[in-house]
């Protein structure tokens, strides 16, 4: 059961990747993350996984500053898309823009993170990730996050 | 051309004739008393000529009536039997001949012949039936004593006198009247003859004028000028137009005036004098200025926004830079927090002390940095675009603001005090953060010796509002003033106080935003005393 979940992580920066793997890695589940590297590259990834009635991932978290395809343009491609509009989306930016967050909530996203800074963060985000998928977890609304944006 | 009567000339005697045959036959064809004297006048001067130079003259009057024509004409035929008189002329032909409207002289082998026409006046044409009348009348009149008939003839003059006098002066009170001088110059310039306005005006007479060549009444600046550009134009005979500003005596204000200037020329086409008038055009030119100056303030403020739309624009480039600058330095800033974290997390058993002493201040440097970022995130993000103004109740702000210290003030056992603040149109975010800056900076500089107290409280002027935050802190010396709200200015070092010097620069950027202004006073070990004044919007 445990091993069905699936994460698609899509995020350019290689450091980050390899990050958010480790954090993966040291709470148990190396399996769960899909990692790929833009947003052209996570929906190829999609139509494969559909195309060949593979397990979808649970949950989709994408990067915002990415080349080819932005985080939001991957965004609204998944939200067009029938097959894929079901499926829950978080940002994962490095920095808080209102506008950015704005756009992102328009778009369909569940929520919007800020990337962690620390090594502890980063292990109780994979957590979260994975504890949402097993519906253990609930991530802030938009609303609130706007509220609380100074 | 028909007979009406005829006179010999032979003495003085018959002159007085012919001037009396002359006005009355005059008086029958309806000519005035001045036109009768005008011809009367004529025929006089060429029967005196006759008289005195000639050898058996004749006067013949009658009247020219013909059906082609349509003028009817008065006629004196002067015959005499001098055909040499043409040298004699003198100056009482020339003089005949200007008072008439037809003159000729022809000579012919027997004499001279001089005829003199005046036009009558009317419409109305005189018909035979009448011209019998006048015949017969002429043939029964009695001659009168020479006496008789110069006395009658003082009489008339008389009377035409002063009917010229009283028309010139009706005239003279016409012109009097106008509002606007009329007068006439010599060629020098200076002026012969004016209406009673150009004193009433000026306040003073011509004589005065003249002697002071007008300085009196014209701006010294334009005085050498005038003179010059008339000087110039007098030799043109050219009328004259131009606009000149002439001191007023009751008011002393000098009121633009149209000077026009027109020459009275001669058959010989010289200039005699010159006719003028000055008219009062000042309303026309203050409503010309001003039109001007709108235009011309017009064209300032299109300038102006055009440089403040460039103003904001390379502002709005600026924020836009500070903003990306600080977004792109968060991302390698985050990868160096997360890697310092990590080996001090897992790795500091196989370091030194040194080694951790520097990884700890490494830290530090990098968090302190991350601090910075955000508050330059977050000052860079203060647009006005995309912003409301709210309704916002200030003690609801305050308490906001107050709940986020809640740590701070606790630790510091500090008091807080609102008063009961005004609702106010405010951007309410930016407005919490301007609280929380200030508030948290009045902990931050707390006086060690005492516990924090702050008051927060509002004053009303007349068209703004103030809101005030006093602490009991440390304070500042009030020469730093200027530097506080600059961007990274801090008046303590890093080590005494933590901070970024962002803190009051976005305090200042946010009551910029709201119209309004702030500032502080402060004496060093008393406290300080912060003041954010902002516009009442209706």
């Amino acid at each position: 059961m445990e091993s069905i979940v699936k994460i698609l992580l899509a995020d350019d920066d290689m450091e980050d990747r390899f990050i958010m793997q480790d954090a993966f890695n040291a709470i148990n589940l190396p399996e769960v993350p899909l990692l790929v590297e833009d947003g052209e590259k996570a929906l190829e990834y999609l139509a494969n996984t559909h195309a060949s009635a593979g397990v979808m991932p649970s949950l989709v978290v994408l990067d915002l500053n990415m080349p080819r395809l932005s985080g939001t343009q991957t965004l609204r491609e998944l939200k067009s898309q029938l097959a894929y509009k079901d499926i829950p989306v978080i940002i994962f930016s490095s920095s808080l823009n209102v506008i950015e967050m704005h756009e992102c909530k328009q778009l369909g996203a569940l929520s919007y993170m800020v990337k962690p800074f620390t090594y502890e963060e980063y292990l109780s985000s994979a957590q979260h990730f994975y504890d949402f998928c097993l519906k253990k977890h609930s991530f802030p609304e938009f609303n609130s996050l706007i509220n609380n944006f100074k | 051309m028909q007979e009406i009567t005829r006179i010999t000339l032979e003495t003085d005697m018959d002159l007085v004739l012919v001037h009396k045959r002359i006005m009355k036959l005059g008086e029958l064809a309806g000519l005035s008393l001045a036109s009768q004297t005008t011809f009367a006048t004529a025929v006089s001067e060429v029967s005196r000529h006759v008289i005195e130079y000639g050898y058996n003259a004749v006067l013949i009057l009658a009247i020219r009536s013909d059906i082609k024509e349509p003028e009817q004409y008065l006629v004196a035929q002067v015959l005499d039997g001098n055909p040499n008189l043409t040298e004699k002329i003198n100056e009482n032909l020339v003089y005949a001949r200007r008072l008439v409207d037809r003159f000729s002289l022809e000579r012919e082998d027997k004499g001279i012949e001089i005829m003199l026409e005046y036009r009558i006046p009317g419409i109305q044409k005189i018909n035979n039936g009448r011209i019998r009348q006048w015949i017969s009348a002429f043939s029964v009149e009695l001659p009168l004593s020479p006496y008789d008939e110069i006395k009658r003839k003082n009489k008339q003059l008389l009377e035409l006198a002063e009917k010229l006098k009283e028309s010139e002066t009706q005239y003279r009170e016409v012109t009097n009247a106008l509002p606007l001088m009329i007068f006439s110059l010599n060629d020098e310039g200076q002026v012969l003859y004016a209406n009673s306005w150009m004193k009433s005006f000026t306040g003073y007479d011509i004589s005065e004028l003249n002697e002071s060549k007008w300085r009196l009444v014209v701006r010294e600046e334009i005085f050498a000028r005038a003179w010059e550009h008339w000087y110039m134009h007098r030799t043109a005979n050219k009328p004259l137009r131009r606009e000149i500003e002439l001191k007023n005596y009751a008011t002393q204000e000098y009121i633009w005036h149209l000077l026009s200037l027109a020459p009275m020329i001669n058959e010989n086409g010289e200039t005699l004098y010159w006719i003028g008038s000055l008219v009062d055009i000042h309303a026309q030119k203050v409503m010309e200025q001003t039109l001007r100056d709108n235009k011309e303030l017009q064209e300032t403020k299109l300038l102006l926004e055009e440089k403040i739309r460039e103003l904001n624009r390379s502002n709005q480039e600026l924020e836009q830079f500070a903003y990306a600058a600080s977004h792109d330095l968060q991302e390698p800033l985050r990868k160096i927090v997360y890697y310092s974290d990590y080996l001090s997390r897992y790795y500091t058993e196989l370091i030194d002390d040194r080694g951790k002493l520097f990884l700890g201040n490494m830290i530090g440097a990098s968090q302190r940095m991350t601090r910075l970022i955000h508050d330059l995130l977050n000052f860079s993000r203060i647009y006005r675009e995309s912003l409301h103004l709210v309704k916002t109740d200030m003690n609801v702000l305050a308490a906001e603001a107050m709940k986020d210290l809640d740590v701070a003030i606790k630790a510091k056992c500090a008091r807080i005090d609102v008063a009961p603040l005004p609702v106010l149109s405010v951007y309410p975010m930016q407005m919490r953060q301007l609280f929380h800056n200030i508030l948290s900076n009045a902990l931050k500089f707390s006086d060690e010796q005492r516990l924090p107290e702050v008051k927060v409280y509002a004053a009303m002027r007349e068209t703004q509002i103030q809101l005030i935050f006093e602490d009991n802190g440390v304070g500042f010396e009030e020469k730093y003033l200027d530097k506080m709200f600059s961007l990274f200015q801090r008046l303590h070092s890093r080590e005494k106080y933590a901070g970024t010097g962002i803190g009051l620069a976005m305090c200042k950027k946010i009551a910029d935003l709201h119209n309004g202004s702030i500032t502080a006073s402060s004496t060093p070990g008393r406290g300080a005393k912060f003041i954010l004044t902002l516009p009442l919007v209706a």
